[in-house]
């Protein structure tokens, strides 16, 4: 009851400063984002100064790191959520657990889908509905989709090459060993075909396990393998010279993109996209200065 | 038919699906290629999963005798807890090698030989050793290492959760040559423990039973155990925890050529190989260029196959 109150009167309260004092500002008071896509929209959104916990993945935009992490986007602490005082959580879909404990003690919650690029502008939108930034959240939504299609303009019509996107593989092993590659209906699957590219592994399972001669039962024209900033200086196109009847090896197309925004379905999708482009399509993308 | 007859065709079989299993799956176009994939990847890979099958079934069959236990498996003295731990810490910590051996089967063996060496001193200290103490303090620190194990993961981030999670399911699809070697010296270590086959006849009696023979079952168990725990060791230091080919094994090759170990010792051999080989093809090629992990295919092969056995035995 009395956190039925407080809930109230910071509403209204919010409604207060709305209407009278600051016009424009959002009527979210303390969000806590449970992604780090999610994270990076509402920073998109003009929210950032709004965000009072985020993921402990969360590393983008550069001051998402000084926000107090509420633990990692599987294992959230309800504690720490808490410990924050916020009136608004954004989650994923799959957090609905955490979601409900939350909801229990009158804590907004919105569950925002991440499992394909449309999803950005879709979420964006779910976003400047719950705090009243409906303007930003269009203007968002609308530069974001243009992007994506500006981006997938560069490879239309062009014949589509096999592409292996590998998203991991054992650290430690020398060579390429325990393969983890984007399977069919993985975002980064979405990606190539975006991108104008054939996704080399037909297989059923978003990122399956494959062994050396999957690897060159697939044979693709061209493999992009995506690192994450700490396993950045493990990894090496040379790792790849053993697969020498592989196309992509032979023709020395085989390419290293380091980042975490690799791994992030979010509003850093389209530079994600045109580097992809970049890599499958080299002659027909002009190089930006 | 006679018993001896039919290890030579369990033998047999075993040997023929190993010189088939290669062929097996998908083929190249490209010659070259399919001979690299032929002579680099399918064969040693057969090979690997002969070897570890192998030796997972004769320390299966080794510890069903020494606890009279029908449920005794490779894993049921905390061998793979132990090795698992040690394999999580390494990919957790990206501990790196020694003397050419990756850090994750180094540490993986090393966990392993810990946890050995804790139910070899714990079962030392009980006043009145006996093999069902040695079984239990297994257990208990199977249990134990499982639970740091579950930790380390827990603590991890996603990406190493996730590759923990695989290795913790056991699989052949990354062994080569390079794994088929590291797999070669344990096999001579578990032959050696078959070959106690009169030993093991009598202990499989009872302790009192064999000690009447003029046995020492104490020091034979302690034998026994440390040649299998080696062995079991460097199996799942290798391939991780692949299950119930060590236990089902075993009991497969008693129903054919009766318990006396002189014939159950390679009877288990060939068998435990043979049924890895044959669930790790199915592993490469159901969903290729797909794996599946090879432990699943061992319980939904394995599982229902053992129950035909069982039924047609008591018919």
């Amino acid at each position: 009851m009395k956190g039925l109150f407080l809930f109230v009167s910071v509403v209204l309260c919010l409604g207060c400063t709305r209407t009278d004092m600051q016009p424009k500002t959002a009527t979210c008071g303390r969000i806590v984002s449970l992604a780090p896509s999610i994270t990076e929209t509402l920073f998109e959104l003009g929210l950032g100064s709004h965000l009072v916990g985020v993921t402990r993945y969360c590393s983008w935009p550069l001051e998402a790191a000084k926000i107090p992490k509420i633990g990692g986007w599987h294992d959230p602490s309800l504690e720490a959520i808490l410990g924050v005082r916020p009136d608004t959580v954004f989650h994923l879909p799959e957090q609905s657990d955490i979601a409900e404990k939350l909801r229990a003690v009158d804590i907004a919650t919105i569950a925002l889908p991440a499992k394909e690029l449309g999803d950005v502008a879709a979420s964006a939108r779910l976003i400047g509905g719950q705090c009243g930034v409906e303007k930003e959240a269009d203007a968002f939504a609308i530069s974001f989709d243009t992007a994506l299609t500006q981006v997938a303009e560069k490879s239309a019509g062009k014949e589509r090459p096999k592409v292996l996107v590998a998203v991991g593989r054992d650290r430690d092993a020398t060579g390429i060993k325990g393969l983890f590659v984007a399977g069919k209906g993985s975002f980064h699957d979405e990606l190539i075909t975006r991108a104008g590219g054939l996704n080399a592994c037909a297989v059923g399972i978003p990122y399956p396990r494959i062994s050396a001669e999957g690897l060159l039962a697939m044979n693709p024209d061209i493999i992009i393998e995506f690192v994450s900033e700490d396993e950045a200086k493990n990894a090496s196109t040379a790792d790849w010279k053993g697969f020498d009847t592989v196309g992509a090896v032979k023709s020395g197309r085989v390419h290293i993109v380091t980042g975490d925004r690799s791994f992030i379905p979010g509003p850093r999708a389209p530079l994600l996209l045109e580097e992809l482009v970049r890599l499958i399509h080299p002659d027909d993308v002009e190089v930006r200065p | 038919m006679s018993r001896t007859v039919r290890l030579i065709l369990i033998a047999l079989v075993a040997l023929i699906l190993c010189a088939v299993a290669p062929f097996i799956g998908p083929s190249f176009a490209d010659d070259e290629t399919m001979r690299r994939v032929l002579y680099t990847l399918r064969l040693p890979r057969a090979g690997a999963a002969f070897a570890a099958g192998a030796i997972l079934a004769l320390c299966g069959m080794v510890f069903q005798s020494l606890f009279r236990n029908d449920l005794a498996s490779p894993y049921t003295l905390g061998v793979s807890g132990g090795a698992s731990f040690g394999a999580a810490v390494a990919i957790l910590l990206g501990l790196p090698g020694l003397f050419g051996i990756p850090g994750v089967p180094l540490a993986a063996f090393c966990g392993a030989l810990v946890s050995v060496a804790v139910v070899w001193r714990l079962s030392l200290v009980s006043y009145r050793f006996g093999s069902q103490t040695m079984l239990l303090a297994g257990v208990a620190v199977g249990f134990f290492f499982s639970g740091l194990t579950v930790l380390v993961q827990y603590l991890a981030d996603y990406s190493h959760s996730y590759r923990i999670l695989h290795w913790l399911m056991g699989s052949l699809d990354s062994a080569g040559s390079g794994e088929l070697l590291k797999l070669a010296p344990f096999v001579p270590v578990v032959c050696l423990a078959a070959l106690f086959h009169r030993e093991l006849d009598l202990m499989s009696l009872g302790e009192e039973t064999s000690a009447a023979r003029g046995l020492d079952p104490k020091k034979m168990s302690l034998i026994l155990f440390a040649l299998t725990s080696l062995a079991v060791a460097g199996v799942v230091a290798v391939t991780g925890p692949i299950g119930f080919v060590g236990l089902m094994a075993p009991h497969i090759a008693r129903m054919l050529v009766g318990p006396s170990h002189r014939l159950l010792g390679p009877a288990t051999f060939f068998t435990g190989g043979a049924l890895l080989v044959l669930c790790d093809t199915c592993a490469r090629i159901l969903i290729a260029p797909a794996e599946i992990p090879v432990g699943v295919i061992t319980a939904l092969l394995g599982g229902p196959f053992f129950l035909w056995l069982l039924l047609r035995r008591d018919r």
